[in-house]
């Protein structure tokens, strides 16, 4: 009886471990499956970073948008500031859009198929400041 | 008019500080946020700055070059140290201090200040010389600030001359200054008002019957209260690089414009009676 539970307890973690390994097996190819998704398509961003005065402040930026991918298609442009698009296209594989935004967190900016949920690429707008708050605590009685 | 001015300066500044106060009151009933501890305090910053700087005042000849700007400040454990030597900030040069009180929005320390900077003038007037040679006057008081979002009032009260030849030395002030964000411009501007006392503003520019000469006859100044007012724009070109423009503006007191050396030094070359400062420059913030 004894050695019938060891057993079982025997196949069972030999079960994870398969488990575990074609698990691992399955998602390395996921993750190079994303990995080429991503070389397909690129977003650039223009400037990389809006700089503020002071860390909490609105930031105001002209922001240039670039994307390409390699392939032909009908692609929306989102940012996080909005659940709206920015701006779609339609059969094609390159566009731009600027504009000029405002904000006190990163931006980031993705790229999809019309219609599609999931990002194809995305890349983000640093937001960035010269004194942060915990400076103008102490200095600012000075910065007349 | 001179007078008018600085007495609807100093009803104007109560006034804010009141409606401030008043504002204040309101927050902290609201507000429960525990209070930094010395520790969280410490650490400061450092700008440097380089630029071109116009000053004309009766005090020196018309200043018209490229200039360096320092201003920084350091905190550890509540001891400090401040050098702030021109541009976008007050001109006070170095001071030590220590910040043994702080509340939600105010700051409470004990600080030195240069009250009165030094003075080395010698006039032959005939057969006589008239000499005003003084060192300064390095006080030592107390000190308020109040932070409010994008305004900024503080009190000094110095009632203590570190080393002084004269006694009743006094020096009091208040400023007020705001500061308004235009898209990633600020926009800052102030006012101050100094208060120097009899003693010490006679010490400077009073003139005793054995000093006095034929064209600088005896004179004793009063009390009297300096007014400062200053914009200035700083625009951010990276996190640590700044672009500042600045204009001051100082009305001295009138027991210091009606000093006989005073008008005379005004009307010198191209000295004016009042302090004007304009600069232009780039700040790299440490």
């Amino acid at each position: 009886m004894n050695y019938f539970i060891n057993q079982t307890f025997i196949y069972k973690l030999l079960a994870y471990i398969v488990l575990l390994i074609l698990g691992t097996g399955f998602g390395f190819p996921h993750l190079s499956f994303a990995k080429e998704l991503q070389a397909q398509y690129s977003l650039i961003i223009e400037p990389e970073q809006c700089v503020a005065m002071r860390q909490g402040q609105v930031c105001y930026v002209d922001v240039k948008i670039s994307w390409q991918a390699k392939q032909m298609n009908d692609y929306c442009l989102f940012s996080s500031l909005q659940p709206k698009a920015l701006q779609c296209w339609s059969n094609v594989s390159t566009g731009s859009f600027q504009q000029e935004m405002s904000a006190n967190k990163n931006l980031v900016f993705s790229l999809r198929k019309k219609g599609r949920l999931s990002d194809l690429i995305t890349n983000e707008l640093e937001m960035a400041w010269v004194y942060d708050k915990s400076t103008r605590k102490n200095v600012s009685w000075r910065m007349f | 008019m001179k007078k008018t001015l600085q007495h609807l300066s100093l009803s104007l500044l109560i006034g804010l500080s009141t409606i401030h106060s008043n504002h204040l009151y309101a927050e902290d009933v609201i507000s429960n946020t525990p209070e930094p501890d010395q520790e969280d305090r410490n650490g400061g910053f450092l700008k440097l700055g380089y630029g071109y700087k116009v000053e004309i005042s009766p005090y020196a000849d018309e200043v018209n070059k490229f200039s360096m700007f320092l201003n920084g400040r350091y905190q550890w454990n509540g001891l400090f140290v401040e050098a702030f030597y021109g541009a976008n900030e007050r001109n006070e040069g170095l001071s030590i201090g220590y910040n043994f009180y702080n509340t939600q929005d105010w700051n409470f320390d004990v600080s030195t200040i240069n009250a009165h900077g030094e003075i080395n003038v010698g006039i032959a007037d005939a057969d006589k010389m008239l000499f005003q040679d003084f060192d300064n006057t390095d006080m030592i008081g107390l000190r308020a600030t109040g932070n409010f979002e994008q305004a900024t009032v503080q009190f000094m009260v110095a009632p203590y001359a570190m080393s002084s030849d004269y006694d009743d030395a006094f020096y009091a002030s208040m400023w007020l200054g705001k500061s308004w964000q235009v898209k990633n411009w600020e926009l800052h501007g102030s006012i101050g008002l100094e208060y120097r006392s009899a003693a010490m503003l006679d010490y400077y520019y009073g003139i005793s019957a054995e000093e006095a000469t034929e064209h600088f006859g005896p004179y004793e100044a009063g009390a009297g209260i300096d007014v400062t007012a200053q914009v200035s724009a700083s625009y951010p070109i990276s996190t640590n690089i700044l672009f500042e423009t600045y204009f001051k503006y100082t009305d001295f007191a009138g027991s210091i414009n009606d000093s006989p050396v005073m008008q005379f030094a005004s009307s010198f070359g191209d000295r004016a009676k009042e302090r004007t400062e304009v600069g232009v420059l780039v700040s790299y913030v440490f």
